[in-house]
């Protein structure tokens, strides 16, 4: 499910030839290039990413070996550390063929640096035992100034270029970790906290390497290794606030079940580590639900180079070096190779299609994927109606009825009662709008002949109720399938009661739709005239109460209602062809009385006798005998 | 005998005398006779008095027994050679409606008696109220509706221990008739004594079921939930959802709805009223049981006071004219106010129903003896681990609905307050909401005051007026129809049928009622004001 390499940069390893010509090379965290370094920069310094093809190409003085190198945000500046407590700002204007201009700077107390980092473009962040210090870049005049400075105990520093955070160890151990907002050429502290990292009398500081910090599903981490003698290694995840006033909390803890060598990528907000003796990489997701805030790895898997590679490189190598949050450098092959994850074969990997399909509703970019898995799994009955539920509640409404909005709360409380000091990339949960949700699932599942209807009408009853509890309002076309597939699977009783309870919106379609269902359940009928009821919709029940023949209760409809004169011509002849003689005569008698107009209700007397029952009529009378008494 | 698994374990606590102002009376208190005969049993000369299956009063003498059951089966013989046409299309045309009966009826100048058959013929039970009695109590009495509350004798008493022609059958097991008189006995001297009936017979007669009003994305939780429950589920057929005591939605046959939701609401859930009561405050919303074992922890076969109790239903939803009964398990699980009864097919029952009893002699002493808890070792298919596994998927799903319609309920209750009385029936439905109905003791404590009228109960004149016009000016077959009554007591009685739906309004003397027109726009208001959802033009 990993793949290796799809996009990689080569670069010179490393090497001290006999000649006497020194190559180096330097991973920068922040910018995410490699730096290669021939002789101290004399002969060369070029940077690399993967992110674009833009190379930087440089030579500078000599002033010995660097131990670190940095290129600010925008490239133009770069600063090198060669001194314990001193840094040289190299600015890299204009320098074809001469050598570029330096600056040195260092921190009031000159002691030694423990980070040297770009927070802007002309921002740079000293960190030595005791302060941190910004400096302010000026590079026309290519000169420093101290913008802010602010003390602090540190023992180690690590700095998080998308938060501007740095992160600085003190204490006993170390595992006291101080977290510091570096932003708008300020410092702001956050609550500092204790971590466990297992500690033990071999083992007795907590050290930079076993710290990590990243981004997963919108909200920042320090992920911390903790060892243990009897147990096995965990990663303990701790959950930065926004604010400065909450502490950090520890949130997860990742069984990795081995000891050695190991590396961390997060990638698409999934905690990948990778193991060099057993040459796997366990893929974690913290969203799956969990009973305890320890995960198991969700996968287990083996890197696969792309086969852009041949021969192909070997995989979990000692020269391997990994970064957050995809980088692997391959230091002997001299490559820089990114890590992406392979989701189509996540159906393969994960065998529960449940958490499958959640995992795929997760991933970035994976939407058509998710939604042809998703009917592959309904299609063969995978899931129970309650996970499908809860599938179809996580599309609609980004998560669960109630999660997403504590979460929001939460997020948006920060923002109004708590000033967020931090920042940091946001997630978006999948959305799948009604409609692709429509053509995608919901029609291939009811043309799918294989399938009942009733598990498919059950299915769109689920769906459905998603929407209501996202408060989403259904559209009349998936309503309209929805009876449609009810009726189909013969789920009469079912319908009724829904359409009762008006879980359906009201609208003239479907309650036609209804009133064409009456041979095969009576009561859908009444329903369907409530809807014309409450629609307002007087024309139409008048039709249906024509078409029913119930002509006199038409006629009591149309005056109560005091509706349109225009309607009782059609009731009138309705009433000419059902309608005894009496009932006509009656109605005759109430228009007349109503001093309805002659043309409405003239055609009704005119054939109330037909002429032969007049002629016999007046020939009975003309020969009738007249009792007296 | 009265082990918890026991039906009619709860039949008890109930009998109190009504208050004299309530709309109900007790049945007992008009009630001269009631009698189940089953006429072949007592063919032979001198062995007339073998026909008589039960009799109420007790202590009748056996020819006085004889004698009356003597005359309803010659009434009944004889009249057949009168109507046999026109009466049989009648009595079919009413077997395909509502599971009606052949029924005849005597009116003697103290008496009332309604006479129905049932199972082919076969069996007779007959009722006669006494004329006197009900003047006393206030009840007036109107044929049809005493019709219905025999019909629904014979109902309840078949719902939980099936036919009674499962119990006699042509290849005669000689102990079958003390068995069944033995039955008999035991479920109709509970049933008539505790029977209650309303002062407005019309309600007895259409014999509906209330439904709780809700919002329609709500109401899809509950649809849903049960959509999950029979999926997961596949065993239980058959299911029903009460809030309170009101219903919410059912998969089982419209016959044994009436019946069933009776049941559960006036004899069931008010026991457990008590209980929840005492211990609200503690995990109140863990769901429970409300019948069988009380610790599904262990394995242990489901065995006498443990058993579920056996309900007979109709077996088919689709097809309504036949009259298969099956037994099913009853389990009713119940959480914050929320019950959902699930019906598990028996395995150890039979069907039992007329069509095949000439060939199911052995087959239905299983039966039996399920159903009088001799609890064979093969009594039922529900487990504990089927409790345990039903009550692990509802637990948390049902507490949550439950709590949401807990809350919509809740905030509609204190908008009902009616200047009048009404009565809604939908015979399709079979949904019926009143003003004058009542659920003994769960609508007082569970649902606050359930009466929400602020006007007097109608006098009893007017009550039958009402059934006279019901019965005289409203035509059954008809769906639409409008009738304006004015009672001397200048109460005016408005019957609305429009689409087979039946609105019956009553309201009391007032100024704003002295003229038809004055009483057609009222009820054009309240049906605008109270029945905005349904049609009623």
């Amino acid at each position: 499910m990993l793949e290796l390499g799809a996009t990689f940069i080569p670069f010179e390893p490393d090497r001290s030839a006999h000649d006497g010509n020194i190559t180096r090379n330097f991973f920068d965290c922040s910018s995410q290039r490699i730096c290669t370094m021939r002789n101290n920069g004399a002969l060369g310094l070029a940077s690399k990413s993967l992110q674009n093809d833009k190379i930087t190409n440089v030579r500078t003085k000599d002033r010995g070996e660097p131990s670190t190198v940095k290129f600010s945000p925008d490239g133009r500046l770069c600063v090198m550390q060669r001194a314990p407590n001193t840094a040289d700002i190299i600015f890299l204007e204009k320098t074809e063929n001469s050598l570029c201009l330096e600056l040195t700077v260092s921190t009031k107390s000159k002691e030694p640096l423990l980070a040297v980092e770009w927070i802007t473009n002309n921002q740079l962040l000293l960190v030595n035992n005791h302060s941190a210090e910004l400096l302010f870049i000026n590079e026309d005049k290519k000169s420093s100034k101290l913008i802010k400075a602010t003390n602090v105990n540190a023992a180690w520093a690590i700095y998080y270029a998308p938060s501007q955070l740095l992160l600085i160890a003190n204490g006993q151990s170390c595992s006291n970790l101080q977290p510091i907002i570096v932003a708008h050429s300020q410092f702001t502290r956050m609550k500092n906290f204790e971590v466990d990292f297992g500690g033990s009398i071999s083992k007795e500081n907590f050290l930079e390497k076993d710290a990590a910090i990243a981004t997963i599903y919108g909200k920042v981490y320090i992920m911390v290794f903790r060892y243990s003698n009897r147990s096995a290694t965990m990663l303990d995840l701790y959950e930065l606030p926004f604010d400065a006033s909450t502490a950090p909390q520890f949130r997860h803890s990742l069984i990795l079940g081995f000891n050695g060598g190991c590396g961390i990528h997060v990638i698409d907000n999934l905690v990948i580590v990778h193991h060099q003796s057993s040459q796997k990489s366990m893929i974690f997701d913290i969203k799956v639900s969990s009973p305890s805030k320890s995960h198991s790895p969700l996968v287990t898997t083996t890197i696969e180079p792309h086969p852009q590679h041949q021969p192909p490189p070997s995989l979990y190598t000692n020269f391997w070096f990994t970064f957050l949050p995809d980088v692997v450098i391959d230091s002997a092959g001299g490559v820089m190779y990114s890590i992406r994850l392979k989701n189509e074969k996540s159906q393969l990997e994960i065998s529960e299609k449940h958490t499958m399909l959640e995992y795929l509703a997760r991933r970035r970019h994976e939407k058509k994927l998710f939604i042809v898995s998703f009917l592959s799994c309904l299609r063969a009955r995978a899931l129970s109606l309650r996970q499908i539920r809860k599938i179809f509640a996580m599309l609609s409404g980004g998560g669960g009825a109630k999660t997403p909005k504590a979460e929001n709360s939460a997020e948006n409380g920060a923002g109004s009662a708590l000033k967020a000091v931090m920042t940091c990339e946001k997630y978006s949960s999948l959305v799948v709008t009604q409609h692709e949700m429509q053509s995608a699932v919901l029609i291939p599942l009811r043309e799918d002949a294989s399938l009942p209807e009733s598990y498919v009408a059950n299915i769109m009853l689920q769906y459905l109720r998603s929407l209501f509890d996202a408060s989403i309002t259904p559209e009349a076309y998936l309503i309209e399938m929805v009876v449609e597939t009810l009726a189909e699977a013969g789920e009469m009783s079912k319908l009724q009661q829904i359409v009762t309870y008006r879980v359906i919106n009201d609208s003239k379609p479907l309650a036609f739709l209804l009133l064409s269902y009456e041979a095969r359940c009576s009561t859908l009928f009444q329903s369907g005239v409530d809807i014309l009821a409450r629609n307002k919709a007087s024309d139409e029940i008048v039709e249906v109460m024509l078409e029913k023949k119930q002509i006199v209760d038409a006629f009591r409809f149309i005056d109560v209602r005091n509706l349109n004169e225009a309607l009782i011509p059609k009731v009138v002849e309705a009433a000419n062809q059902h309608c005894s003689r009496q009932t006509r005569y009656a109605i005759r008698e109430h228009l007349t009385e109503k001093k309805a107009k002659a043309s409405l209700y003239k055609s009704i007397g005119d054939d109330l006798y037909t002429e032969a029952e007049i002629k016999e009529a007046a020939n009975e009378q003309a020969t009738c005998t007249l009792f007296e008494i | 005998m009265e082990s918890i698994a026991n039906p009619l374990y709860f039949f008890s606590n109930l009998s109190l005398n009504p208050p004299s102002c309530s709309n109900v009376v007790r049945f007992i208190d008009v009630l001269e006779f009631f009698f189940v005969a089953h006429p072949l049993s007592g063919r032979k000369e001198g062995e007339e008095h073998k026909r008589v299956m039960y009799f109420h009063p007790k202590g009748e003498q056996l020819e006085r027994q004889s004698e009356i059951t003597g005359f309803a089966e010659a009434v009944v013989n004889f009249t057949e050679n009168f109507l046999s046409t026109s009466h049989r299309d009648i009595s079919e045309k009413l077997t395909e409606s509502d599971d009606g009966f052949d029924f005849r009826t005597v009116t003697t100048q103290r008496t009332e008696h309604v006479y129905i058959r049932t199972e082919d013929d076969q069996f007779m039970l007959g009722v006669s109220i006494s004329k006197q009695l009900s003047h006393v109590s206030d009840y007036p009495l109107f044929q049809p509706a005493i019709r219905s509350i025999l019909s629904d004798a014979y109902k309840m008493f078949r719902m939980f221990f099936g036919t009674f022609s499962s119990f006699i059958n042509f290849r005669t097991v000689p102990d079958d008739i003390p068995k069944f008189k033995e039955r008999l006995d035991f479920f109709f001297s509970k049933y008539i004594p505790l029977l209650k009936v309303h002062k407005m017979p019309l309600l007895d007669h259409l014999g509906g079921v209330e439904f709780l009003r809700m919002s329609g994305p709500l109401y899809l939780n509950v649809v849903s939930l049960i959509t999950e429950l029979r999926e997961e589920f596949p065993i239980i057929e058959k299911v029903m959802f009460l809030y309170q005591d009101k219903l919410l939605y059912y998969q089982l046959s419209k016959r044994d709805l009436p019946s069933l939701f009776r049941y559960l609401t006036h004899n069931l859930l008010p026991t457990t009223l008590a209980p929840e009561l005492e211990h609200s405050g503690r995990n109140a919303s863990k769901g429970r049981y409300l019948r069988g074992p009380t610790d599904l922890t262990t394995d242990v076969p489901l065995l006498g006071d443990e058993s579920l109790s056996v309900v007979h239903l109709h077996s088919e939803q689709e097809a309504e004219f036949q009259d298969e009964l099956v037994g099913y398990q009853m389990m009713v699980y119940r959480c914050l106010n929320a019950t959902v009864c699930m019906f598990v097919r028996n395995s150890a029952s039979f069907t039992n129903g007329d069509s095949d009893r000439r060939n199911s002699g052995e087959s239905l002493n299983v039966s039996q003896s399920s159903s009088i808890r001799s609890s064979p070792p093969q009594n039922g298919v529900v487990s504990r681990r089927l409790l345990r596994n039903v009550d692990q998927f509802l637990e948390t799903e049902l507490a949550q609905v439950a709590s949401k319609i807990g809350d919509e309920v809740g905030d509609e209750k204190l908008t009902d307050a009616t200047d009048f009385h009404y009565i809604y029936f939908n015979p399709s439905s079979l949904s019926m909401t009143s003003s004058l109905s009542t659920s003994p003791s769960l609508s007082v404590a569970a649902s606050g005051s359930a009466s929400t009228s602020k006007v007097p109960l109608p006098p009893v004149d007017v009550n039958r007026l009402v059934c006279d016009t019901m019965s005289n000016f409203v035509s059954d077959t008809e769906e639409f129809g409008e009738c304006f009554v004015k009672s001397s007591s200048d109460w005016w009685i408005v019957i609305k049928k429009v689409n087979s739906r039946l609105l019956v309004l009553i309201l009391p003397p007032s100024s704003y009622t002295s003229s038809l027109a004055d009483v057609q726009s009222k009820t054009a208001t309240i049906v605008r004001s109270h029945f905005e959802a349904i049609f009623f033009s």
